[in-house]
């Protein structure tokens, strides 16, 4: 019963603000080159996300990370 | 403008707490802590702007007291958090701690309202030694050398806006708090240098990714708020307008976020994601526009609630548990479905969810971005955005309360009722400007003109954070967290520091050591030489002491012949 709810305030989140998007007039005061591009706060949420987790894990793989007595005294 | 005389300098009633509560009884001392910092809330409340008090020591005059909207929003929000936490940390009876904490929040109430350089510097560096204690509390070997280490930057940092001020004065003959000009003399940047490890900026920043997470569960509520938030004020007092600080506040965004996904402590992504708020702040401040400048201001205020709300949470979670690593945690939600709630609500407040406080600040800050043509600046403080949900909106309560247990005997036992109520009381806070972002704008030092909820505005934040949670939940299994630590920028003092300790320790100490054996050898060789200065002679006269009458004989038969040999050549010389 949860999960059902779950899903549907997901898809409602998702859909209801796509359809205002379409629908309501262009934002005048500030017209960026991102805000002719559909969709783009989507793609930007998803891919910006995407891009945080892999670019960190990556770093994280490749230089950064350490075992927990990496300071301390030998 | 408020008499004189009538004026008392808030801070100083939280310093009287300080020094009343041992006197008082262990039963009531919780009691006096609420009693002061309401106190001091309600009195700060009730300054009119303009306030000023003056003291003449020598030939300045300090300002102890200087009041306008912008020192009376911070204090009042310094005041109320030093409350929420009184309330949050109800169950403690350390008598330390607690005067710690009122003495903390005086030193940062005591920087709002300074009105001059030296009375600025005396309540910064009070600030430091005080919030050390709070991590010194803690009592764990991690805890007692972070505070440490701690300490060791705050006195540097200390050291830098004293030589700063030093030469402002110098060179202006002025010690009054006003804004600097970037461009400027070699003194500004001292003192920008001392306020920005502060404010934590990179890469002077790691004394709080590593201390915060160390401290007292109650005191990293304090920490959390008040270090940061004053230095972001001083900022906006002086550094307006300053381009560097653009470049700066959005590099500490992206870089909070980015460390806060390596993160395996909950209190280490939440110390990073202060540092990645304060970088809005920072963008805010140099932005310098009217909007950019309430921006800043508003979302400081903001964020000393929900931080410090999520502080609360985690510290729930580790109050109950005893640990704090993601990877041990898990599957706590049946027992803790309350504390999950109340920090969600933080959560979504911090990541920017309409219908909460942060959602109404970080908009005027993103929002001057765009009026000033920052397009790139922009875009990487709603990339932040996006890492700020993802890391504490998604990421900490997954695996803390959602993920399968690693551990399956982990049970949570409860928390005392009053660390529920500090965080409720909190949150009603965010909740309540977050509806009416009126309450909070009209306290903001500029007039406002900028209203939140556009469908522009909600569209665009509802698919970020949507979509970012779709992201999430694709990429969970990267997400998950594992044992160790990660570098940052403390390597360079941490690293070498083994090296630093080999050359002015070790070393130090080989050298005294030869140089003590030398001492002593030379010490013990002329003890023996004064005994029997014979010795010199070699083996055959071994004797340790010099017994004259061994040698009396043959030095009279010495002393005999030479006489005998003068008298001879006498003899001679008479003929």
């Amino acid at each position: 019963m949860k999960k059902y709810w779950f899903w549907i305030s997901l898809i409602l989140l998702i859909i209801i603000p796509l359809i205002f998007e379409f629908t309501m007039s262009q934002n005048s005061e500030h017209h960026n080159w991102w805000s002719s591009i559909p969709a783009f706060w989507v793609l930007f949420g998803f891919f910006g996300c995407a891009l945080l987790v892999i670019f960190s894990k990556t770093i994280g793989k490749l230089f950064l990370d350490r075992k927990e007595d990496y300071y301390d005294d030998k | 403008m408020m008499i004189n005389e009538f004026v008392i300098p808030p801070a100083i009633i939280l310093i009287i707490g300080a020094f009343v509560l041992p006197l008082l009884r262990k039963k009531i001392r919780s009691f006096a802590f609420l009693f002061f910092a309401f106190i001091t809330l309600f009195y700060i409340w009730n300054l009119p702007d303009g306030a000023i008090r003056i003291a003449h020591i020598m030939d300045y005059s300090l300002i102890l007291c200087k009041v306008d909207a912008l020192s009376r929003i911070f204090g009042l929000v310094f005041s109320f958090i030093a409350f929420a936490g009184g309330i949050y940390a109800f169950h403690i009876k350390e008598t330390g701690q607690q005067s710690a904490a009122l003495l903390y929040a005086a030193g940062a109430i005591g920087v709002i309202f300074a009105g001059d350089l030296f009375t600025l510097f005396i309540f910064w560096e009070s600030m430091g030694f005080t919030s050390l204690y709070l991590i010194w509390a803690r009592r764990t070997k991690e805890s007692r050398e972070s505070g440490f280490r701690y300490l060791i930057y705050h006195v540097f940092g200390g050291g830098m806006l004293f030589i700063g001020i030093l030469m402002h004065i110098s060179e202006t003959g002025n010690i009054m708090i006003t804004r600097l000009f970037s461009g400027g003399s070699i003194s500004s940047w001292f003192i920008l240098l001392g306020v920005a490890i502060n404010a934590a900026i990179p890469p002077l920043h790691t004394w709080l990714s590593d201390a915060y997470p160390k401290a007292t569960i109650t005191g990293a509520v304090l920490l959390s708020a008040l270090t940061t938030k004053s230095a972001v004020y001083v900022l906006i007092r002086m550094f307006p307008g300053w381009d560097i600080l653009v470049v700066l506040g959005v590099i500490m965004s992206i870089h909070g976020v980015v460390f806060a996904v390596l993160s395996n402590n909950i209190r280490g992504i939440l110390s990073y994601h202060i540092m990645s708020q304060v970088g809005y702040m920072v963008a805010g401040v140099g932005i310098g526009s009217a909007m950019a400048l309430n921006g800043a201001t508003a979302l400081a205020i903001s964020n000393v609630l929900y931080k410090a709300t999520l502080f609360m949470g985690t510290g729930i979670v580790l109050y109950t548990t005893g640990k704090d690593k993601l990877n041990e945690l898990g599957g706590l939600v049946k027992s803790q479905r309350l504390t999950m709630c109340l920090y969600m609500i933080a959560a979504l407040a911090i990541s920017g969810a309409p219908l909460l406080n942060g959602f109404v600040s970080k908009s005027l800050v993103i929002g001057s971005a765009g009026e000033a043509n920052h397009n790139i600046a922009m875009l990487l403080l709603h990339l932040a955005s996006v890492g700020t949900f993802l890391s504490v909106g998604l990421k900490l309560p997954y695996f803390t309360w959602f993920s399968k247990p690693k551990d399956k005997n982990l049970v949570a036992k409860a928390p005392p009722k009053n660390m529920y109520i500090a965080m409720v009381i909190v949150n009603l806070l965010c909740i309540l400007y977050g509806i009416m972002p009126s309450l909070l704008y009209n306290l903001l030092p500029f007039p406002v003109h900028f209203k939140p909820y556009n469908m522009h505005h909600l569209v665009e934040t509802i698919q970020i954070l949507t979509f970012t949670f779709i992201a999430f939940w694709l990429l969970r299994k990267k997400l998950k967290p594992h044992k160790g630590i990660f570098l940052d920028f403390d390597w360079f003092y941490r690293r070498p520091a083994k090296l630093a300790k080999r050359i002015f320790v070790d070393s130090v100490a080989v050298v005294f050591d030869k140089a003590d054996k030398a001492v002593e050898y030379v010490t013990k060789k002329s003890v023996e030489f004064g005994r029997n200065p014979y010795i010199i002679f070699g083996k055959f006269n071994s004797e340790k002491t010099y017994t004259p009458d061994k040698y009396r004989p043959p030095i009279r038969l010495l002393l005999l012949s030479i006489l005998a040999a003068f008298i001879f050549i006498y003899i001679i010389g008479l003929f």
